[in-house]
């Protein structure tokens, strides 16, 4: 398991105890892990908006 | 693989103990030899004292070993590092060049003079220095003696904390960074908040407009109702000014035919005290007493069933007693003692025999009696159940449940209650009668003095003196008529009744009859829904403030939000709104269950169930870290987790067997903590420095060099150098893989 499947489990068990469907589940995961990816968090107003938009 | 090594090492130098020791000829043979081929696994099995132990401790010093976390470096490997570069100990001179599979040489070298460099040759020859940290972000460096692997295997949990740490670090500004993008997205113009705003005050509007014409429908009924009544009263007063007028018209000419008095006497004092007396007469409101009576008689419900009681005498007395209601304070203001002792003679007779008379009938009719026998009945029963819940008494004399003689008898209560509606006007009207007498017995004692200071101020002719007494009262009544009539006119002005109207007794009467069928709905009760209507009013006006209150608010706040600069994200406020939470909820989640993990690897206990399945997870990735294979005797199992939740963790099977740590030997457990170690998902490649593998079984070695294979083929593997004793003397044997 690699570092982003173990991510993938939590986001999972996080869903899971939250009741969150399959598809949030996967959409949350999707745009976390985008999220986490962009590298200057402080400057990227709009990237971060579109990401979470676009899901 | 190693393209070159060289060292030379001194011991105890300058002594007469001092020893020389370069490379072992078959190190330096199976370099140059390229033995090996391209291999980058070596396992060198030695005697002691060949120098195999100082071949890993130089090149770990060489590869900065020295500053590896204490738990990443043994405290046995640490204090032989430190004594490798003891210089009043030995001195050495070390250098050593390994091929990168990515094309370049790395070289690492140090000496006694304290030079310890690192430094990636090109092909073309050429040597650029890197320091420790580009150094540590390219390899990662394993140097080990497998000792108590298996609590080590356990610790492995600290490379999970460390992960969740990064996971954190990338959480929380990420957590902080949407917060602050909806705080400013809700500062920015927001198409749904004006929306919102816009809607509440056309619904308020739409409101407003809905109370304003209910409030003008109260408006209009309260003024039907406010008219009829001034209309009912004006025409009272013109008919009461136009018979007053008649009357002093009559006494002015009775006046000229009598002799007028002699003489009079100008006396101010007197005047003020006549004047006064009048006012005290008047202030006895007996007039508006005996109009309240009327009222209350032909007003009420049950005026029919007067009528038609009354005898021919007692509706005559009654038309006596209230028809004229100012003619008792003319004759007081007079002091015509015969006419005002036979009013009250008249009042009290209507009082005792009118109405008592009828008032008996009346209730007779709904049996005075049965009344109040059921409200005693009542009474009774009520006080019994209270006190006596459980008793059978009742049913025992009534032969029915408690309840339904209760119901029974509310039903009696409610049908006979009328009775006390005529008890209540009874007394209302006696109550009202006596105050009249009361009044005019007070009203008749002014009325003495009055009559002994008139008299003082006239002489002679007495008959004339209270003639020209009356004729001045009635014009000073007249003129208060007349001012009564002035103010009802006005306001029936103001209320929207045409001077056309006024000015006509047949337009009055007419407009009086519209009226009265317009407020027919109020069923004898328009007093009651006159304040009805002006409480209704007040409530609405009230509302109707408030309402404006709000919309002017709301005028300010849309004005607020319109001259706001738009945002192309505003619409989707809500949407990162609802990520923002779920991101909050997920950080608590990972703070959670990061705070398991202590700094140090251990887990802390907590079998909530909430914990369970994250303990799974865990169990899960540091088996990952093993390759999800372990040694376990002597063959290879597959596991699918390490279950921690138990005090002695267990690998599990992907059949569910369960095999406890405890149950492994040295050796299988020190090949399956060095395979989690050699974690494939490294990204840097890997320098790996094993001494004393001597523990392992061939089965638990092979495992080893299958996962450092591994890496290799995945281009992770710079170099692994892997050392055990041999038990014959003067051997220095390479194994290459």
């Amino acid at each position: 398991m690699n570092e982003e499947e173990y991510l993938e489990k939590l986001v999972k068990d996080f869903g899971k105890i939250n009741g969150y469907s399959s598809e949030e589940k996967n959409e949350f995961s999707t745009v976390l892990k985008k999220l986490m990816a962009v590298e200057d968090k402080e400057g990227s107003f709009d990237e971060i908006i579109e990401i979470i938009i676009k899901g | 693989m190693i393209k070159f090594i060289d060292y030379k090492l001194i011991k105890q130098p300058n002594t007469i103990s001092e020893e020389t020791f370069t490379p072992n000829n078959n190190l330096v043979e199976f370099i140059n030899s390229r033995e090996g081929g391209n291999s980058r696994i070596l396992v060198i099995k030695a005697s002691n004292s060949s120098g195999k132990s100082f071949l890993l401790n130089s090149i770990a010093y060489a590869f900065k070993a020295l500053e590896l976390p204490d738990d990443e470096l043994s405290p046995s490997l640490r204090r032989s590092l430190n004594y490798l570069i003891d210089k009043e100990h030995q001195k050495i001179n070390f250098e050593i060049d390994i091929d990168d599979p990515d094309g370049f040489k790395i070289n690492g070298k140090f000496n006694y003079l304290d030079e310890n460099e690192i430094r990636i040759k090109d092909k073309k020859g050429g040597a650029e220095k890197i320091n420790s940290d580009e150094f540590s972000s390219r390899y990662k460096l394993l140097y080990d003696i497998p000792e108590k692997p298996l609590d080590r295997i356990y610790k492995l949990l600290k490379s999970i904390k460390e992960f969740n740490g990064e996971i954190l670090g990338n959480l929380n500004p990420l957590d902080i960074k949407i917060r602050d993008i909806l705080k400013s997205i809700k500062e920015e113009r927001d198409e749904v908040v004006i929306k919102k705003i816009q809607d509440r005050i056309n619904r308020d509007l739409e409101l407003k407009k809905t109370h304003e014409d209910k409030l003008d429908k109260l408006k209009e009924n309260l003024k039907d109702l406010e008219n009829y009544d001034n209309l009912i009263r004006l025409k009272k007063s013109t008919d009461s000014k136009a018979r007053k007028v008649i009357e002093f018209s009559n006494i002015e000419k009775e006046l000229k035919l009598l002799k007028p008095s002699s003489r009079s006497k100008k006396n101010t004092d007197n005047k003020n005290k006549i004047s006064a007396l009048k006012k005290e007469i008047r202030n006895l409101h007996i007039s508006s007493l005996l109009v309240y009576c009327k009222e209350e008689i032909i007003e009420n419900v049950y005026y029919e069933k007067f009528t038609n009681s009354f005898s021919k005498t007692d509706v005559n007395l009654f038309n006596y007693l209230f028809d004229n209601p100012e003619s008792i304070v003319d004759d007081l203001l007079v002091n015509d003692v015969e006419k005002i002792s036979k009013f009250i003679k008249g009042l009290e007779s209507f009082k005792n025999i009118s109405l008592d008379k009828v008032f008996k009938e009346l209730k007779s009719e709904y049996n005075e009696f049965d009344y109040k026998f059921i409200k005693e009945l009542k009474n009774a029963f009520t006080k019994y159940q209270d006190n006596c819940r459980q008793s059978q008494l009742i049913i025992g004399l009534f032969d029915k449940n408690p309840y339904l003689i209760m119901e029974k008898l509310d039903i009696y209560e409610n049908k006979l209650s009328i009775v006390d509606d005529l008890n209540k006007l009874q007394k209302e009207l006696n109550n009202a009668i006596s105050s009249l007498v009361g009044k005019i017995n007070k009203g008749l004692s002014f009325s003495k003095k009055l009559s002994r200071e008139i008299t003082k101020n006239k002489s002679g002719n007495n008959g004339y003196d209270k003639k020209i007494e009356r004729a001045n009262n009635i014009k000073e009544s007249i003129n208060r008529d007349k001012l009564e009539i002035d103010k009802l006119r006005n306001n029936l002005e103001i209320n929207g009744v045409k001077l056309s109207v006024l000015n006509d007794a047949n337009s009055i009467d007419e407009l009086c009859d519209n009226l009265y069928m317009k407020n027919n709905y109020c069923k004898g009760k328009e007093k009651e829904q006159i304040d009805e209507y002006k409480n209704e009013i007040k409530k609405s006006e009230l509302f109707l403030v408030t309402l404006d209150k709000a919309l002017l608010d709301d005028n300010v706040k849309l004005k607020v939000e319109n001259s706001k600069k738009s945002s192309k994200y505003a619409l989707n406020h809500r949407e990162i709104q609802i990520f923002s939470n779920k991101l909050s909820f997920f950080t608590r989640y990972m703070v959670q269950r990061n705070a398991l993990i202590s700094d140090n690897g251990e887990l802390k206990s907590d079998d909530s169930l909430e914990y369970k399945s994250y303990m799974k997870i865990i169990g899960e990735y540091v088996a990952s870290l093993m390759g999800n294979k372990i040694i376990y005797q002597d063959s290879n199992v597959d596991i699918a987790y390490i279950d921690y939740s138990s005090k002695t963790p267990y690998f599990v099977t992907q059949n569910d067997r369960r095999i406890a740590f405890s149950d492994f030997s040295g050796g299988q457990g020190s090949s399956n903590y060095l395979k989690a170690k050699l974690n494939i998902s490294e990204e840097r490649k890997f320098i790996v420095l094993i001494d004393e593998i001597a523990n392992m079984d061939n089965k638990s070695l092979e495992m080893v060099i299958d996962r450092l294979k591994e890496l290799n083929n995945n281009n992770k593997l710079l170099l692994a150098i892997l050392v055990e004793p041999a038990k014959e003397s003067n051997t220095f044997k390479i194994r290459s893989y």
